[in-house]
């Protein structure tokens, strides 16, 4: 019952929002629901990045790794915090300056404008539209599936109704404010969540005392403190720090996360947002510690997923123990609402603008587009979540996030400092996303180190068919003087 | 703490924190007298 309240009044708060965030919503410019009017401040702009860098797997997946695998996990989930701070202050306003002056309003019309426009610049818009909502929508619909099966033991009711229930609140304040509404929701959801990682922590480190911690893991294993390997990460203890990488990547190129540096206000200062997401990605890179205490202290756990229910059901009275699935189930929402975006935003501007010429755009026809495709893809991966085959969500779902960051890598990251050609752009997504799967897909190396060899395969790519098909434009030109 | 692991996990954040700072402050600097930011 305590926890049907908490869900009743978390639902108010996010439609209540989502109403809030509709005036920033205009007829006539798309900017409006695809950017938030680019009137993000610092700390709804700050937090909204962390609360979707940091999705459930932050809260769930993550202390189960530390509890099987020891504190190594605690330093690899920790590496997206700075990378989150290098890709805001060294990266994000470059990328903000350059999406202003040509207008682009979401990552693909960036690619394609950054590459001169015209019919060159529509392809690149369509490819990157195709990519990102392929890779995007698998996930999607994982974490509606992680959500809804969070939600169905939270409130006693099936994972099917439980996923619904998620998945419909999400889509209504997202056709009703698009990116404000997003936005604001992830600023509420990211302090739960920090909310949430406090109290854990207080929990934890007055309930026992350090030295009696330490001696308890080294008694069970001593690797778990001092790995000896790089496990699960790689086989060298060095290979915990590709993770920053991966995750500056992460957080610069994927089309749901770099979306944000284009939201902002022209005014807002990078280094203010800085300071927040530090603080903010500081507190959240805390939870896998759980893992640890479980090991320690907790019960023998037969799933090692099952680390954090196990720990919020032994050490938390029932009250904080709703209360933090809760934010839990945030940390969840706040990742798919951004996805749900994106995947829209790619259907309903991208691939129209790509595929016709003459579409409408910033008109009320537009926005009206935008919103049914909310709602449309919204049903399509609950659909899909009940419905569509396990392999072949598995399949999609092993190329993930980071095919994709390895096929943007060249027309987004590189192209904000030296511009490429629309012919090294095409190769360079089509290279990072066969590379990257492939190794994925048909090797052992793991998800860090794929998409990494993707991304570099991609970078080359990108810089040497730019400058081999580059001469000729320039021979075009000189004629032309 | 015993754990190089944790160890440098405290000394990163530390690091994190001083980055963020350092660049605010650099930048507010720059700022306020009138050279842009």
């Amino acid at each position: 019952m305590l926890n049907w309240g908490l869900m009743a009044a978390a639902v108010a708060v996010m439609l209540g929002i989502g109403a809030m965030s509709s005036r920033k919503v205009s007829d006539s410019d798309e900017g409006g629901f695809l950017l938030a009017g680019r009137t993000l401040g610092p700390f709804v702009g700050a937090s909204t990045i962390v609360a979707t860098g940091f999705s459930g797997w932050g809260f769930m997946g993550s202390p189960g790794v530390a509890y099987e695998f020891g504190a190594i996990e605690v330093l690899g989930n920790f590496f997206f915090a700075p990378a989150m701070m290098v890709a805001v202050l060294f990266f994000a306003s470059f990328m903000r300056k350059r999406a202003l002056k040509m207008d682009s309003n979401t990552i693909p019309e960036y690619i394609g404008q950054i590459h001169g426009g015209g019919s060159g610049g529509r392809l690149l818009q369509g490819v990157a539209a195709l990519i990102t909502i392929v890779l995007l929508m698998v996930f999607l619909v994982s974490q509606i599936k992680a959500v809804g099966i969070l939600g169905a033991s939270w409130l006693n009711i099936d994972m099917t109704t439980s996923a619904w229930l998620m998945i419909s609140v999400i889509i209504i304040y997202t056709m009703w404010g698009g990116l404000a509404a997003v936005a604001w929701t992830d600023t509420v959801m990211v302090c739960g969540m920090a909310l949430g990682a406090v109290v854990i922590m207080v929990q934890m480190f007055t309930s026992v005392d350090l030295t009696e911690w330490v001696a308890k893991l080294n008694a069970i294993d001593t690797n778990l403190l001092n790995p000896e390997t790089g496990a699960p990460y790689g086989s060298s203890k060095s290979s915990v720090f590709l993770v920053f990488p991966y995750a500056f990547l992460f957080a610069a190129v994927l089309p749901y996360m770099s979306v944000r540096f284009l939201a902002f206000r022209p005014d807002v200062k990078m280094h203010t947002v800085g300071i927040y997401v530090v603080i903010l990605g500081c507190l959240l890179s805390l939870i896998p510690i759980v893992g640890l205490y479980m090991r320690a202290f907790g019960p023998a756990l037969d799933n090692a997923d099952s680390a954090m229910p196990m720990y919020l059901q032994t050490f938390l009275h029932p009250a904080l123990q709703g209360l933090i699935t809760l934010f839990i189930i945030f940390a969840m929402k706040s990742t798919a609402n951004s996805m749900l975006h994106t995947v829209a935003s790619a259907t309903s501007h991208d691939l129209r603008l790509a595929l016709f010429k003459d579409a409408a755009h910033d008109s009320p026809r537009a926005l009206a587009i935008n919103r049914i495709a909310v709602v449309g893809l919204g049903l399509l991966g609950l659909l899909m979540m009940m419905y569509a085959p396990p392999f072949m969500l598995s399949w999609l779902g092993i190329l993930g996030s980071g095919t994709l960051l390895a096929a943007m890598i060249g027309p987004v990251f590189i192209s904000t400092f030296w511009q490429g050609t629309v012919t090294g752009a095409l190769a360079a997504m089509l290279v990072g996303f066969f590379t990257s799967g492939g190794l994925l897909m048909l090797t052992d190396l793991g998800w860090v180190e794929g998409p990494l060899i993707g991304a570099l395969a991609s970078s080359v790519c990108y810089v040497g068919v730019s400058l081999l098909t580059r001469r000729p434009v320039l021979v075009y030109k000189i004629k032309l003087s | 703490m015993s754990s190089w692991v944790l160890d440098l996990f405290v000394l990163l954040n530390a690091a994190m924190f001083l980055v963020a700072s350092g660049r605010y402050w650099a930048c507010s600097r720059k700022h306020d007298s009138g050279v842009g930011g």
